[in-house]
């Protein structure tokens, strides 16, 4: 069955292995649903927050404690669907000999380094304008690196999980 | 809903991999519809049917309903 480039993308961004069956789609389209909804109602709720709080504090600090409370929105998300999708097995590979594991293995590696790689570079540019703001200049790089490697020891973690006997 | 797609799949000798192959699904989905985990859409009880060389009343129903 041919995928297209959004179904691609969706199931490189969350780190579906399978094909993206109605199974699949049933799951995924529930979770969305569900962040989508809370999501709205976090915007609501910060839209307000934001018009009350500006009153009180410095805009700047409510800005930024608007960037973290949204990361942490942003992380809480992620942290769901990929608890949805580990517990419906959606991130397993099915394979049936040595030599297909391998191929899925590299497979998995590379999808996840490219991912990886490519957040981080959409990532880098407003959250260095954001520290320099914050007048944070010479932490960024460290920052980025030990994200980086929190990363890959993520993705090792994952590999062994999922690919290691 | 209930269905037979185990007994009639080892009939015709025919693994799971290569029936979820040629309906399009995974192995798990497969496996999920053959327990009764899962209720596909018609379209997909159809392809499976059609894959087993058999018709949808031999293949799937409903217990209790009439």
């Amino acid at each position: 069955m041919k995928e297209s480039l959004f179904i691609k993308l969706v199931k490189n961004f969350y780190g579906i292995s399978k094909p993206f069956d109605e199974f699949a789609r049933d799951v995924i389209n529930d979770a969305g649903n569900k962040i989508a909804i809370w999501l709205m109602v976090y915007l609501l709720v910060s839209a307000y927050a934001l018009m009350v709080l500006i009153n009180w504090f410095s805009p700047m600090n409510v800005v930024n404690g608007l960037i973290i409370a949204d990361t942490f929105v942003y992380f809480i998300a992620s942290a769901y669907m990929g608890r949805i999708i580990r517990k419906n097995k959606l991130d397993r590979y099915e394979f049936d000999n040595e030599e297909e594991r391998k191929i899925y293995g590299k497979k998995f590696i590379i999808s996840r380094l490219l991912t990886t790689v490519v957040t981080l570079s959409l990532a880098m540019y407003p959250i260095s304008v954001w520290f320099r703001y914050l007048g944070m200049t010479e932490s960024i790089w460290p920052m980025f690196i030990g994200c980086f490697i929190g990363i890959l020891v993520a993705i090792y973690t994952q590999y062994c999980r999922l690919f290691k006997k | 809903m209930d269905n037979r797609v185990r007994e009639i799949r080892t009939k015709e000798n025919v693994q799971q991999k290569d029936l979820a192959k040629s309906v399009g699904i995974s192995r798990q989905t497969l496996s999920l519809i053959e327990k009764g985990e899962y209720n596909p859409s018609l379209k997909l009880c159809f392809n499976i049917a059609k894959s087993l060389k058999t018709d949808l009343n031999t293949l799937f129903w409903n217990e209790g309903v009439e």
